[in-house]
């Protein structure tokens, strides 16, 4: 019996120690090759493709130091949630490459001392904000760059609307590395004055968004006035001209010299208000079509509403476009017109944006508030497969030299209104690095996280009910489940 | 063999529900968690905002005292009692083996600690109902802290199980797993406390339970490292259940 019972014990004890050290071996190779799974309703929390590529990309360690803290009790709530989502991101970035290091998290009213120490040791000068150190060098990223946030009047709370951790994670990382590329903004002709597309302009239809999105994102933006200089500067790497209606006639030349010597240039145009700016594309090869794709209500005669416009699936031949899921992109432009393609002189064009008319349009020409203005393949006998709205274009002079074009048939996607919607902003920068000969960089950008709020009506009515449901309500019915069975039971 | 686990099985998961103690314990569970997101949605911690509100409702104080307190309280019966009221020896010369009995017992007192876990689900869709329109609540969020609350009640109801075969007391029983998974949970705030060693961080970091739900669950990230931690503290606690509970058979 004794030997029978230490024979089982001894069983009994090898089994666990078995079932241990399985267990040892698997977990040691789970930590090491982790698998997650990002189940929130928009990927929320799955790195964009522009981050992936930009982590792959680092050449160097990046430590990162959080520093956050707020004295207003009214806007600790934002800074809270906004941190939090920080502290959650470089998670994401911390496992997704060994190169990010978050060294601290402080919050400056909780560890004085801790933040005095990294004060003087990275050189902060304000909390509230993420740091990211490389060497000598170092980008920090402010509550207002992860979160839009709007302020109402002074004392009041201020509402968090939307948060964009991610595009400002990335976009400081991008600025850590490496030297900045230098862009030429062309002003004067090529820009509609202080209401329409200007750098300086902070309104709805203005680009400064345009410029600060471009400098966050390592871009050495100058504002270029084409007609006074006489010349694009030598050091330009990629010349922009958004919102263009010229351009004057001195400064085609001028263009025209820098894209001979192998210059690059994105031009976003409205057709209508730039004859000129056409007789200058067809010259290199690209042909604006006579039909629009959508026009505002004066010119077409039908009412079209901004939230109704044109929403276009761009096709993925092209660098700028092949990192796009026709699923996740999407572009919204009110005003374009179809770019035919371009032949003869200035070599072969690629169509990287096509409007496929089957699936946009309902029906034709259907014009009313709640619908909006209509059209088919058939206005459109010259592009049957497609309406592009941008063209891109690589020609190659007689010097051997090799000059960009991206063409927009629109400018609107730039407005400050408009750039962050939808996947502007991608198509933005894959174009540039297109343009710039560094296509590797481009990807998708990160969805934005919406803020969710439960609407409480101002008495507190929302408010009470759920009280009652929760407090009395739910409970209850388990009380009355459990009455109810006991007695049933017991009868 | 699964024939007998089952016959197991439904008597014990039966006897659940002819227990006032479940539904005492379903009833405060329900009034606690109600208590906590009405102040957390309200205009205190989360300021209305949907997203913090589930976090703080699923990593708050009251959550982890559940986490802790509802598996001992599902498992302190099943072993403690056979052995006190005489059962188990009929058990044990019963046509069922040891492993069945406890695999048995085992899935009862998981699947019931799930249902009251998942009571829960009905504060979450009173909160979704009230969402202004176009704002729908992430249910794909909800199912990774489901997916995590199950993974760890599912080690913990194997330790509650384990402490169950010790001892004839039900209450001894239950101080014991109590004891044991407070212990587990402590383990992991150790990091955060005391040791300022990176490699300490890492690895209290990893085996951190409070961890795991702040930084990836209550975020909709499910990383299975963290699920197989879970998988395997069950897996060797089930096993010393065994055989705990096989080697009594010779005394």
């Amino acid at each position: 019996m004794a030997i029978r019972r230490f024979l089982t014990w001894c069983c009994g004890a090898t089994n666990v120690l078995l079932i241990v050290y399985g267990a040892l071996v698997t977990g040691a190779i789970l930590y090491h090759h982790p698998v997650r799974f990002d189940l929130t309703a928009k990927a929320l929390r799955t790195l964009s493709d522009d981050t992936k590529t930009c982590l792959a990309g680092l050449k160097e360690p990046v430590r990162v130091i959080v520093t956050f803290g707020e004295a207003d009790p009214a806007k600790r709530l934002v800074a809270g949630r906004v941190f939090q989502e920080a502290q959650d991101f470089l998670r994401e970035y911390t496992l997704a490459s060994p190169k990010i290091e978050v060294i601290d998290v402080i919050n400056v009213y909780q560890r004085q001392e801790a933040w005095q120490q990294a004060r003087e040791r990275f050189n902060l000068t304000d909390a509230n904000r993420v740091t990211f150190i490389a060497g000598a060098r170092q980008q920090d990223v402010r509550l207002e760059d992860m979160a839009s946030v709007k302020y109402g009047r002074p004392g009041s709370p201020p509402l968090l609307e939307s948060m964009h951790v991610e595009r400002a994670f990335t976009a400081a990382l991008r600025r850590l590395q490496g030297a900045p590329c230098k862009a030429y903004l062309l002003a004067n002709d090529g820009i509609q004055g202080q209401t329409g597309p200007d750098p300086a302009n902070a309104g709805p239809g203005g680009l400064s968004a345009f410029v600060a999105e471009l400098r966050a994102n390592n871009y050495d933006v100058g504002i270029l006035d084409l007609a006074r200089e006489g010349k694009v500067p030598a050091d330009c790497e990629v010349l922009l001209a958004a919102g263009l209606i010229g351009p004057l006639p001195a400064e085609i030349p001028a263009v025209e010299a820098y894209l001979e010597a192998g210059g690059k240039l994105f031009l976003a145009i409205n057709p209508q208000y730039s004859p000129r700016g056409l007789e200058f594309l067809e010259d290199w090869g690209v042909a604006v079509l006579p039909a629009w794709i959508v026009m505002e209500h004066q010119l077409a005669g039908t009412k079209i509403q901004t939230e109704h416009a044109l929403a276009t699936e761009l096709n993925e031949l092209h660098p700028i476009m092949r990192k796009f899921e026709k699923d996740r992109f999407r572009m919204q432009v009110t005003y374009a017109r179809p770019l035919g393609g371009a032949k003869g002189l200035h070599g072969e064009s690629v169509p990287i944006a096509g409007v496929k008319a089957g699936n946009i349009w309902g029906e034709r020409k259907a014009g009313t508030a709640d619908r909006p203005w209509v059209c088919d393949a058939n206005d459109y006998p010259s592009a049957p497969d497609g309406l592009s709205v941008a063209r891109v274009l690589e020609t190659e002079s007689e010097s051997g030299a090799v000059a960009r074009i991206a063409v927009f048939g629109t400018w609107t996607f730039l407005g400050n209104e408009r750039l962050h919607e939808f996947d502007h902003a991608s198509v933005l920068h894959n174009t540039l690095w297109w343009l710039i000969g560094r296509e590797e960089q481009a990807g998708v950008r990160d969805p934005e996280v919406v803020v969710r709020n439960i609407s409480f009506d101002p008495e507190g009515k929302v408010r009470r009910t759920l009280a009652w449901a929760m407090l009395a309500l739910v409970p209850g019915c388990g009380v009355l489940a459990g009455v109810v069975i006991l007695f049933v039971r017991r009868k | 063999m699964w024939r007998r686990t089952y016959w197991v099985f439904r008597r014990d998961f039966i006897a659940y529900f002819h227990s006032p103690a479940a539904y005492v314990t379903m009833v405060g569970f329900l009034f606690l968690n109600g208590l906590v997101l009405n102040f957390e949605i309200g205009p205190g911690r989360a300021g209305g905002d949907v997203d913090i509100a589930l976090r703080l409702l699923f990593a708050n104080y009251f959550f982890w005292v559940l986490m802790l307190a509802v598996p001992p309280l599902m498992t302190m019966r099943l072993l403690a009692e056979e052995r006190r009221s005489g059962t188990a020896d009929l058990l044990m010369t019963a046509p069922v083996r040891t492993g069945e009995v406890v695999l048995g017992k085992y899935a009862a007192a998981f699947l019931f600690t799930a249902f009251v876990w998942s009571l829960l689900l009905i504060d979450v869709a009173l909160l979704a109902v009230r969402l202004p329109a176009g704002a729908e609540m992430d249910w794909g969020k909800i199912a990774a802290i489901y997916a995590g609350i199950l993974g760890l009640e599912a080690f913990f109801t194997a330790v509650g199980l384990w402490a169950s075969a010790f001892s004839r007391n039900q209450v001894v029983a239950a101080v014991l797993a109590l004891s044991i998974a407070m212990l587990i949970f402590l383990v992991g705030t150790y990091h955060e406390l005391f040791s300022d060693e990176p490699y300490e961080q890492l690895l209290y970091g990893f085996v951190s339970v409070i961890s795991h739900f702040v930084r990836d669950f209550a975020v909709g990230v499910v990383d299975l490292r963290y699920l197989a931690l879970y998988a395997i503290g069950t897996a060797i606690a089930l096993s010393m259940t065994v055989w705990t509970f096989e080697a009594r058979k010779w005394r």
